[in-house]
């Protein structure tokens, strides 16, 4: 081997590292004026409230997740930064501060603070013309995008949604891409607004007049709606009492009251943060503050909710930062209680601890260091310490991420695999693993590069997929997924299958470049080396995607009552083993040789980026859970890498047909009778 | 390979066996799925499987698009597709069978070394065998029933509680009725039979001993009987005042095949002189309405009926819905459970049973899956729950398969990794 | 092999001719009558599940009852298929719907719970068997607050036909129904349909009555000053003799001649030659070829340039009219996207007489002012 080209290619690395590291480190934008919050949330009461059970989507979950859904959907991003110019005496020059906030301290400025989190630059706006269809003014030399703060947008939601709803009526292939971004930007603006308008009733406190409206409440001139809570029957009876006079001046603003509180228990969007005294079997819903309220109203709530109310709006409204911290512990305490009564959230401190943990960020960085030293590895190929520490890393990183993704079992209380996002994270530990034993194997350093390289690029776009979906990774599943049989045996099986699919196709690609760049030249000993690593691996993954795939059917036959649907996804799955048994078949027969076999193995990657992905895109099908237009386009770009490496590599076997004696096949003439 | 076998015959064979032709069936089933998955895009599921997947032959079309952008435009925005002829995957996976049965079976050397690839290869002839029987023997369609009320006088007159027949989803047939009093004698056509009247053809139908012909004419796939009003203009016959409207699925949503109703017009035509005309519409009525509407006519003092309907089955059982029970995830829509508490009677007693998702009721041969629910989107009660019950012969023959072929790949290549392991290959290639 | 290939010859030939094709019922099963529940005498509307179709023929029916002394009938109106009134009692209101969907459970929960608020609505078993209509029908008896009036009643005589339930309602105050309750059952048992005529649904334009506001005038045929003239639309026109006017047909000129032969003027938006095909379609002839329009003679009508189609067969309208050995001529012309045309259909026999009298009446044809 080269060194030089190894150095080479090397440096090039380091360039495009450090590229992408400089477009990262943009200026953050600016947040104008003086911030209601002075002092920052303390950070041990941020882990604390970020384990605050709730109910939302079908499961109970902890603050924090909910806090990271929401503002993946709505910033796009994982925490809000901005740099803060307060307002400063003329002739000062103001000093801005760079504040970097979490999610759960985002979500807790929006409860506590909602003046101040609506001038957040959040929504992010791709595209100009929409800043201007919506009649914004902007500076003309954005970098391409800009964040708007809710406030603002807010202030054109009837222009905004006008400019949707005619959007929306246009089929999907004849909408702009000022279309796609009004729709996006009109879905994300109803997220914040729901979330916005949440505690209404709560952030405001109700002024009472009339001394026999007064007396009600203990002679108390000011209410809050906890208070009301509490007092719910002797305000019922005085109502009652009021009947249709409820105008009359003797008693008091009732009206106003009245009003108030039908608006206040009407709304009934937003999470569930109310768990109910009765047992999960008899009651699975948990309320919300305005259910709270309107069931108080009709004499029907849960005694413990008003004081669960009382505490949350204590905090809400409170003066510091210390009586506010105070009032919305208490309030977690009584609502961890209440629900840890339930039998429910008993998983919610470890999902909080597992997204604050971020284990599989530090299998990713591993991975990293891992693919660095395997780089090392290569440059210097007579050092066996900086290959152990390679694998020493790489099988670190492997261990990092499945600790990861036990902890989401324990959390989901289902086999590895639920959803989309999870493909990701388990094709890229697989693939990641396969090749470290193809490694362990035929120590040749290439697979000790790809392990660590597939490894991290998997676990990066789980994260970029985890935020450009915007979802609740660990969404309960529909009825008919519900059986962890299947979806421990069926499930991973495929996945395996993928992965090694991918990992061969990694192989070959090496190959590829191993080829076309003449690294081994003249003895082509690494080219050989991996050729039979492709192969080896080929076998693995035809293993278990056959099987994989018979397993689905046999799983559908007792879901379905057929066997085989011809549906997308089992057609994607089916292709894969088609592609593979050809290969293995065109291999033994004399077909294909090396060099075809690496172009065919690249092209069974192409179909399973097909099968795992673009099958879900085509929209139809059982198995169509999942759309984003990002993954459309990650789907293209994987097609158009594995593409060019096909294209260099039948190039270069069309100019230079193969100078080196064929690779000898041990096992196979045995295979043929007759032979 | 090198032909050692002179004669015709065993060339034959040769090449039927041959590792190549595996090779060229493979690539072209792959092409055939791929396309065919393409294809779902815009046409039913079940119409692609019919048209590419169990036919003889097929007139593939390849949407030119790249990046999900359309290469070339059709008038509706769609991609326009390359026409490619190919044969059907039928044939194709026949002649694999045969090639696999042949060259990977008898003509191999039955010995240790190969037993892992023998047992797998007998794993994939048992899973395309099954696939045959089930296509060719098998048969499937849907029991819908409504909640069986408590009290007997709860119960409406019309709806299904109880039902011991099952109707294809997708195949209908024309019935010729012959009202005997107490029983019912019943002749059928099959759907494929009426095809020929799509468009403006016609089919005669006829039997022995029968006093009338019967004229199917304008025979659609997809259509509703409509009222013809005074401004409506229409190519189709009016008769009794209605007509039948052929219906097109709307662009850009997946045509389903189970939610079309065939219509037709029909023209009897007696012996002695007498001439009837009717529309007739494959409307499916359960678990609404139990009964059938046929078009009901006399001739000879004798009361038929004509009926166009789904493909009927009849059960050895009944399957009565004492209760349907729907479980949302909470604050949610989406159901986290749907199970039926159903009866089954038959001449010996009756059984209470369970029906739910991945868990079906087997009996007699027939297997009763839970499959949907009504009413959708707004819920019961009343409800009701949708049935489908299938019958095949294969039904576990593929479960079998899977574990041979697990058997067998493991053995081969657990053999072969270890053999590379031991072996010097695996020296000389590392440095 | 002449055996063969005079087998082949006779394929090749039927093939050409390719005669209908036949199939054969399979064979026959035998079924218990409980194995296929059966509706042997349903109408056409109910077996091919229509919408609510416009009858054919003649005219709506409908619905007549014999009043009870004291009572008036009075005109119907939508949802009301026949209305009475008890001029003393202008509260009360009595009065027939026909055909209302929801079933007998919905109805009568829209009938108890939401117009009487009364929670426990009666099984269907538990009500009184009264007739209605020559029908046996169940009454549903009520009493409550209705609409915000107090002490109100309502009896209701109903049956249903499937889920379509047709009731005939009694509401008012609660002494005033108790007090009328048998003149109510006897009304609902005297209920009858009975054919309309002249059809109380008419078409908007008929002779003698006021043409609506927004309608273009009409201008006065030369001819059609008879008491008994067909409407004329905006086409001024010279109705030859023997013509005779087709009364309360919503077409202009309408009017029959000889043995079942009818002649009219109407106007149509589309294609000329999509609707000369359709007419074609008529005649059982086949469609056009594309420049068949072209070949076409021309003939006055409105003007120069109007198409004649000149067509022999067996007719069959879109409406099940059947002529055999029928004659059409067609003289139409399109103007703007809208065809003008005068059709004439009859038996061959009449339709050569009136074949000159027909020119004459096309080229007398104009725009009414």
């Amino acid at each position: 081997m080269s060194p030089s080209v190894m150095q080479r290619l090397l440096a090039n690395v380091v360039l495009l590292v450090l590229a992408l590291l400089a477009s990262c480190g943009r200026q953050p934008p600016r947040l104008q004026g003086d911030l209601e919050r002075t002092e920052p949330w303390p950070a041990d009461f941020v882990e604390r409230f970020g384990a605050l059970p709730l109910q939302h989507e079908g499961r109970v979950m902890p603050f924090s997740t909910l806090a990271a859904t929401t503002l993946y959907a709505v910033h796009g991003r994982r925490d809000v930064q901005f740099d803060a110019v307060p307002t400063a005496a003329a002739g000062e020059i103001p000093a801005p501060r760079t504040f970097k906030l979490s999610p759960t301290e985002w979500l807790l400025d929006v409860w506590c603070f909602p003046g101040q989190a609506e001038r957040y630059p959040l929504f992010r706006i791709e595209n100009v013309s929409v800043l201007e269809t919506l009649g914004f003014q902007h500076d003309g030399q954005t970098q391409g995008f800009e964040y708007l703060p809710y406030g603002q947008l807010v202030a054109q939601g009837q222009k905004l949604q006008d400019l949707a709803q005619a959007a929306e009526k246009k089929p999907q292939a004849q909408r702009s891409a000022v279309d796609e971004q009004v729709l996006q930007l009109f879905r994300q603006l109803l997220v914040y607004h729901r979330l916005h308008q949440q505690h209404a009733a709560l952030q405001s406190e109700m002024k009472l007049d009339g001394d026999s409206l007064r007396a009600v409440f203990d002679g108390a001139s000011t209410l809050r709606i906890a208070g009301l809570m509490q007092k719910a029957e002797a305000f019922r009876a005085y109502v009652k009492d009021a009947g249709e006079k409820f105008e009359d001046p003797k008693y008091g603003n009732l009206a106003d009251l009245l009003l108030f509180l039908s608006d206040a228990a009407t709304a009934r969007s937003g999470p569930s943060l109310l768990p109910p005294l009765r047992p999960r079997e008899q009651e699975d819903t948990w309320h919300t503050v305005p259910e709270a309220i309107d069931r108080a109203m009709r004499g029907a709530a849960d005694p413990q909710h008003a004081a669960m109310a009382g505490r949350l709006q204590d905090g809400l409204l409170a003066k510091d930062m210390k009586e506010r911290v105070g009032s919305l512990d208490a309030y977690l305490r009584a609502v961890a209680a209440a629900a840890a009564a339930r039998g429910e959230g008993e998983t919610v401190a470890l999902e909080s601890y597992y997204y604050r943990a971020n284990w599989h960020f530090h299998a990713m960085m591993t991975f990293v260091a891992g693919f660095l030293v395997a780089v090392a590895a290569c440059v210097l190929p007579r050092s066996g310490m900086l290959w152990w520490a390679s694998m020493a890393a790489s099988w670190l990183a492997v261990g990092l991420l499945v600790a990861d993704v036990w902890i989401r079992c324990v959390i989901t209380g289902h086999p590895p695999i639920t959803r989309l996002y999870d493909t990701f994270l388990f094709i890229g530990g697989v693939g990641a693993l396969t090749l470290l034993i193809a490694e362990w194997i035929l120590r040749r350093r290439v697979a000790l590069t790809l392990a660590p390289f597939c490894g991290a690029l998997f676990i990066f776009f789980a994260r970029l997929f985890e935020v450009a979906d915007g979802q609740d990774t660990m969404k309960p599943l529909q009825a008919v997924l519900l059986s962890n049989f299947w979806l421990g045996v069926h499930v991973p099986t495929m996945n395996i299958g993928y992965a090694a699919g991918v990992a061969a196709a990694l192989v070959a690609m090496a190959w590829i470049a191993v080829r076309v760049l003449r690294i081994d030249h003249p003895d082509s000993s690494l080219a050989k080396s991996l050729y039979r690593m492709a192969y080896g691996v080929t076998c693995f993954s035809l293993a278990t995607s056959v099987v994989g795939t018979i397993l689905g059917g046999v799983w559908a036959n007792d879901s379905w009552g057929r066997f085989w649907g011809w549906d997308p996804k089992e057609n994607g799955a089916l292709l894969i083993c088609l592609a593979q048994i050809a290969l293995l078949h065109a291999r033994m027969s004399g077909m294909v040789r090396d060099g075809g076999f690496a172009l065919w193995t690249v092209a069974t990657g192409g179909i399973v980026v097909f099968s795992w992905f673009h099958t879900n895109l085509l929209g139809v099908g059982l198995h169509a859970y999942g759309f984003s237009s990002e993954l459309l386009t990650g789907v293209w770009v994987s097609y158009s890498v594995l593409g060019l490496f096909f294209v260099a590599g039948y190039t270069d076997l069309m100019l230079r047909p193969k100078p080196a004696p064929v690779d000898k096949v041990p096992a196979a003439d045995a295979l043929v009778a007759g032979r | 390979m090198t032909a050692v076998a002179q004669s015709p015959a065993a060339r034959v064979v040769a090449f039927l066996g041959s590792m190549k032709l595996s090779v060229w069936l493979l690539l072209l089933l792959a092409a055939l799925t791929w396309l065919g998955t393409l294809a779902q895009v815009e046409r039913s599921t079940y119409d692609v499987q019919r048209e590419y997947f169990e036919s003889w032959f097929v007139v593939a079309e390849l949407p030119l698009s790249f990046w999900g952008k359309a290469l070339v435009e059709r008038a509706d925005g769609t991609p326009w597709p390359l026409r490619i002829p190919l044969p059907g995957a039928y044939p194709v996976m026949a002649l694999f069978c045969v090639n696999l049965i042949v060259g990977g079976l008898l003509r191999m050397k039955w010995s240790w070394r190969n037993s892992g690839i023998l047992v797998t290869h007998l794993g994939i002839v048992l899973l395309l065998v099954a696939g045959a029987v089930k296509l060719h023997a098998s048969y499937a369609g849907m029991l819908a029933v409504y909640e069986n009320p408590a009290a007997e006088g709860q119960r409406l007159a019309g709806r299904q509680y109880e039902s011991s027949t099952f109707t294809s989803f997708h195949d209908h047939e024309l019935a010729l009725l012959v009202d005997r009093g107490d029983a019912i004698e019943e002749r059928v056509v099959p759907e494929r039979a009426l095809w020929a009247a799509r468009g403006d053809g016609a089919v005669t139908l006829r039997a022995e001993g029968l006093p009338f012909t019967v004229e199917v004419r304008h025979f659609v796939d997809h259509a509703s009987v409509v009222p013809k009003g005074p401004m409506v203009q229409t190519r189709m016959p009016v008769v009794d005042g209605a007509f039948v409207r052929a219906e097109k699925w709307p662009v850009g949503v997946q045509p389903k095949s189970e939610a079309e109703i065939p219509a037709c017009y029909v023209t009897v035509r007696s012996d002695a002189g007498d001439r009837f005309e009717a529309i007739l519409s494959g409307d499916p009525r359960v678990p609404k309405d139990r009964s059938r509407y046929p078009f009901a006519f006399t001739v000879r003092g004798q009361r038929y009926g004509l009926d166009l309907r789904h493909v009927v089955h009849d059960l050895p059982f009944a399957v009565r819905l004492d209760k349907f029970q729907k479980l949302d995830h909470p604050g949610t829509m989406s159901p986290r459970d749907f199970r039926s508490f159903v009866t089954v009677v038959d001449g010996a007693g009756s059984q209470e049973a369970q029906i739910f998702m991945n868990n079906p009721l087997r009996r007699d041969g027939y297997v009763v899956y839970q499959t949907n629910w009504g009413p959708q989107p707004a819920g019961g009660p009343p409800w009701y729950s949708v049935f489908e019950v299938s019958w095949n012969p294969s039904d576990i023959w593929p479960a079998i398969a899977c574990i041979v072929i697990w058997i067998g790949l493991f053995l081969h290549f657990g053999k072969k990794l270890l053999g590379f392991l031991d072996s010097s290959a695996r020296a000389s290639l590392n440095q | 092999m002449p055996i063969r290939f005079h087998a082949l010859a006779t394929f090749a030939v039927l093939a050409a001719c390719s005669p209908p094709p036949t199939a054969d019922f399979g064979p026959p099963q035998q079924l218990r009558k409980e194995q296929r529940p059966t509706v042997w005498d349903a109408s056409t509307k109910d077996r091919l599940l229509l919408p609510d179709m416009a009858p054919a023929s003649g005219g709506a029916k409908v619905w007549v009852g014999d009043a009870p002394a004291g009572w008036e009938t009075r005109p119907s109106r939508q949802f009301r298929d026949a209305v009475w009134a008890i001029p003393t009692v202008p509260d009360a209101e009595v009065y027939l719907t026909v055909g209302v969907g929801g079933g007998v459970a919905g109805n009568l929960t829209r009938w108890y719970t939401q117009q009487f608020g009364i929670a426990e609505v009666p099984a269907i078993e538990a009500l009184q068997v009264v007739e209605m209509a020559g029908k046996p029908a169940r009454l549903a008896e009520m009493k409550g607050t209705f609409g915000g009036k107090p002490d109100w009643a309502a009896l209701i005589a109903f049956y249903a036909e499937g889920d379509s339930v047709t009731s005939f309602k009694f509401t008012g105050p609660a002494a005033v129904v108790d007090g009328n309750r048998d003149k109510f059952l006897a009304l609902a048992k005297s209920l009858r349909a009975a054919s309309a005529s002249p059809d109380p649904k008419a078409p908007p334009i008929q002779p003698g009555q006021p043409m609506p506001s927004t309608h273009p005038d009409v201008g006065q045929a030369p001819g059609a000053t008879a008491p008994a003239a067909a409407a004329t639309g905006p086409i001024a026109a010279t109705v030859p003799d023997g013509w005779r006017p087709k009364a309360g047909s919503s077409k202009w000129h309408h009017h029959e001649f000889g043995a079942g032969g009818e002649v009219y003027v109407s106007q149509l938006g589309g294609g000329l030659k999509d609707t000369l095909d359709i007419w074609r379609g008529e005649m059982g002839q086949a469609p056009m070829a594309a420049d068949g329009m072209a070949q076409l003679p021309r003939t006055a009508f409105l003007g120069d340039g109007a198409v004649l189609l000149d067509l022999a067969g067996d007719y069959r309208s879109f409406s099940g009219k059947q002529i055999p050995g029928a004659r059409m001529l067609v003289a139409a012309r399109e103007d703007a996207g809208s065809i003008t045309f005068v059709k004439l259909v009859g038996p061959a026999a009449d339709v050569a007489a009136a074949a000159e009298p027909f020119a004459a009446f096309c080229r007398s044809a104009r725009k009414a002012q």
